[in-house]
């Protein structure tokens, strides 16, 4: 992972320094909520329903063992003992203490993080694919370019107060795990016919209450390109995104409104003007950020040459029998095997992903005792290394083969060894009326009570994605799971809203308003019916959006409504 | 009503209307004609841009431009209401000093206006801070 140098390190500790005195000069009232409020958010820093929530940055979402046990002592110290991973990649702290900010800050630098630009309308957090650099699929590892343009987004003074929050992905592989058409911009690493990188830049995608699916706007730009052309589409941005309506404000609607030809004519006519002298040094750049890079030596010792490597489900197969397993551990260790271990492009390595959403927990959450756990695990057989991902689980990038079955028990006492990765109780959820002062209704309590009624028929259904956000900003992406689940307010009651179909990959789709709302206590009825529903209709092989596709909305109105309202209302 | 000007360096003088007269106006709130006169600016002459509220980043966009095209003038200059973390920015996106009314002086205070060109508070990957000799690339590292 990247290792800051002197510079890096310098201006984490100046903001430090800034923000000190900011919180200092609001406490004294030198400042007014007003004043301080933006400030504040270029810091991470919200206020919530019950009180100030700080958000963390984890760049491109890597972490090391250090910088989790750091979180782990943030969480004891200044919170309530806990922290939340976010879809985008980050860790949010419910309960810090205004005063006490400043120090928590200071903690992060002393392990090379920041809280900088994770809110505010400004150039977010950076995504990637949390296999990044280790998945069999890759062509091109984006983290380095992820970090290249974390350094040129930090603190830009043009871009500081765009009209809204402004949010990046990128991916190096042709199956999208990092969601880049959902993204304001998303880009995709590529190799031309000479073997170079070049990226196809994608613009307007977005969730909210316009939801939208990006458009390439200009394929295979050249590194060397790059950043201005990312600086041009910023700076139109920036002069003629609307700012009278917060709700209009983000690219996808500019885009909207002006029309892909027009829009790329500005950004061309802007990218034309840009002094090209102020980047001449940005491969160099690049070439320097790549040097610091440190990579895990992975031994090769177990590896198989890749004219032998079995097929994974193979391989997972015979990893299975394992003669270190009990025969009535077997069913457990298979089922997460299955579930938790993906291919990595070493052969004598895999990736394990940590499931954070044990049935009935909270998505998301992990104890700092899970913290300082997961942390050991990395130390001791994961080159100290952990990922976060957008669907709010852990990875271990990289663990060997033959420690495998160690890392299982740990994760067992830790409560983590929970197999549901890419199965429907995997929900993304957001804070919702828990927390967050713009719910119109719950998330966390509706997500638990779906996963504890799906647990028992959820087995196979590989793939089904199921999403709820508690209003229409849709922060837990409910637009593009297969069951979408979006929380409103009807006259004082919480009404929930289905939607079928969407999926954020690169084949991404929104899904398919189902019909009215309905009550808090129907939904995981709800939700259970649509996945046995499912699981009876399917093809061999068939996902179920694949499923959903083939047979059409109306079976699936029968199974959320009833055939008999549906024959009413048809 | 009397002015001071902060310029980069850190020097603080009292400033006319009349200095000000000298000046050629933009108003950055108003981008698209702000742009449009920006090409018909003299560039042997200083310019000075009215900012936004400290919110609103065009502002921001117009002066970098307004940067790049008067590159060899050395006199670009903020006004408006503004804040100390806010003439940061203004400094690093080429603004060679901030016109800065008597009241408003006084809030901030001295050490709150200085403290906004302190070398620390202007670091950056992209900040590029103007003086005579134009931008100081040491402040940069990528970009
Ligand atoms: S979707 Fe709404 S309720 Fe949920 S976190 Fe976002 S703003 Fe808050």
């Amino acid at each position: 992972m990247y290792q800051y140098d002197e510079f890096d390190q310098a201006l984490v500790d100046q903001r430090c320094l800034e923000f000190r005195d900011q919180v200092q000069r609001r406490l004294t009232g030198e400042l007014s909520e007003d004043e301080f409020k933006p400030l504040r958010l270029m810091n991470g820093l919200y206020l919530q329903l019950h009180a100030y929530m700080l958000r963390v940055a984890i760049p491109y979402g890597v972490l090391s063992a250090e910088q989790m046990n750091k979180l782990a002592f943030i969480a004891d110290k200044y919170d309530k003992g806990y922290g939340h991973f976010t879809t985008r990649q980050n860790i949010q702290f419910n309960w810090p203490q205004l005063a006490e900010t400043p120090d928590i800050l200071e903690a992060l630098a002393s392990v090379q993080m920041h809280a900088i630009q994770t809110s505010g309308n400004c150039i977010r957090n950076i995504t990637t694919d949390p296999f990044a650099g280790v998945a069999a699929d890759e062509e091109v590892d984006p983290r380095p370019i992820a970090e290249w343009l974390r350094q040129w987004s930090t603190l830009h003074p043009e871009f500081r107060y765009l009209p809204r929050k402004f949010k990046f992905a990128i991916t190096g592989s042709a199956n999208d795990r990092a969601a880049i058409k959902l993204h304001d911009i998303g880009l995709r690493l590529k190799r031309n016919d000479a073997g170079e990188t070049v990226v196809d830049v994608w613009v307007g995608g977005g969730q909210g209450r316009t939801p939208k699916i990006a458009q390439l706007f200009k394929p295979a730009v050249a590194l060397s390109e790059l950043l201005p052309y990312l600086e041009a589409i910023l700076r139109v941005y920036n002069l003629y995104g609307r700012r009278d309506n917060k709700y209009k404000a983000r690219i996808k609607i500019l885009l909207a409104e002006t029309g892909l030809e027009k829009l790329q004519a500005q950004v061309e006519e802007a990218y034309a003007a840009i002094n090209r002298q102020e980047f001449a040094d940005s491969l160099a750049d690049l070439e320097r950020i790549n040097g610091r890079f440190i990579q895990p030596d992975l031994t090769e010792s177990g590896a198989i040459a890749d004219a032998e490597r079995p097929v994974w489900a193979m391989r997972l197969n015979a990893l299975a029998n394992h003669s270190d397993i009990a025969p009535q551990e077997r069913k457990h260790y298979t089922e997460w095997l299955t579930q938790c271990v993906r291919e990595h492009s070493h052969s004598a390595h895999a990736s394990v992903v940590i499931s954070l959403k044990k049935h009935g927990d909270i998505p998301g959450d992990m104890t700092s005792a899970q913290m300082r756990g997961v942390a050991d695990i990395a130390q001791s057989y994961g080159y100290n290394e952990i990922r976060v991902t957008h669907r709010q689980n852990l990875v271990l990038p990289q663990v060997a083969i033959h420690d495998l079955v160690s890392v299982w028990r740990a994760l067992q006492q830790l409560k983590l060894a929970v197999s549901n990765v890419d199965l429907p109780s995997d929900i993304i959820a957001c804070p919702g009326l828990d927390y967050c002062a713009l719910a119109t209704a719950r998330s966390i309590p509706i997500a638990q009570d779906i996963a504890q009624t799906i647990e028992k028929v959820e087995s196979g259904a590989q793939g089904m994605t199921v999403n709820i956000s508690g209003c229409i900003n849709a922060c837990a992406h409910h637009h593009v799971a297969s069951i979408g689940i979006l929380g409103l307010d009807r006259g004082g009651v919480e009404n929930y809203q289905i939607t079928l179909g969407g999926q954020s990959d690169q084949a991404a789709r929104l899904g398919d308003r189902m019909g009215p709302g309905i009550a808090a206590d129907e939904v995981a009825p709800t939700v259970e019916r649509i996945v046995h529903f499912y699981k009876q209709e399917r093809l061999t092989g068939e996902r179920f959006n694949e499923t959903y596709q083939r047979l059409g909305k109306a079976p699936f109105k029968s199974v959320i409504y009833g055939e008999e309202h549906v024959a009413k209302t048809a | 009503m009397s002015l001071k000007l902060l310029s980069i360096d850190g020097s603080v003088r009292e400033l006319s209307l009349e200095d000000m007269a000298h000046s050629q106006r933009l108003d950055a709130t108003d981008p698209e004609t702000a742009l449009v006169a920006m090409r018909k600016l003299n560039l042997h002459q200083p310019v000075t841009v009215t900012l936004g509220n400290s919110a609103d980043g065009r502002s921001f966009s117009v002066l970098s431009q307004v940067r790049q095209h008067c590159a060899q003038q050395k006199d670009v200059w903020v006004t408006g209401n503004l804040l100390p973390d806010q003439i940061t920015l203004a400094f690093q996106c080429g603004a060679t000093a901030a016109v800065i009314d008597a009241e408003n002086w006084e809030r901030r205070g001295e050490f709150g206006w200085r403290n906004a060109l302190s070398p620390a508070t202007q670091l950056g990957y992209r900040a590029q801070v103007w003086s005579e000799v134009g931008s100081i690339p040491a402040l940069r590292k990528t970009g």
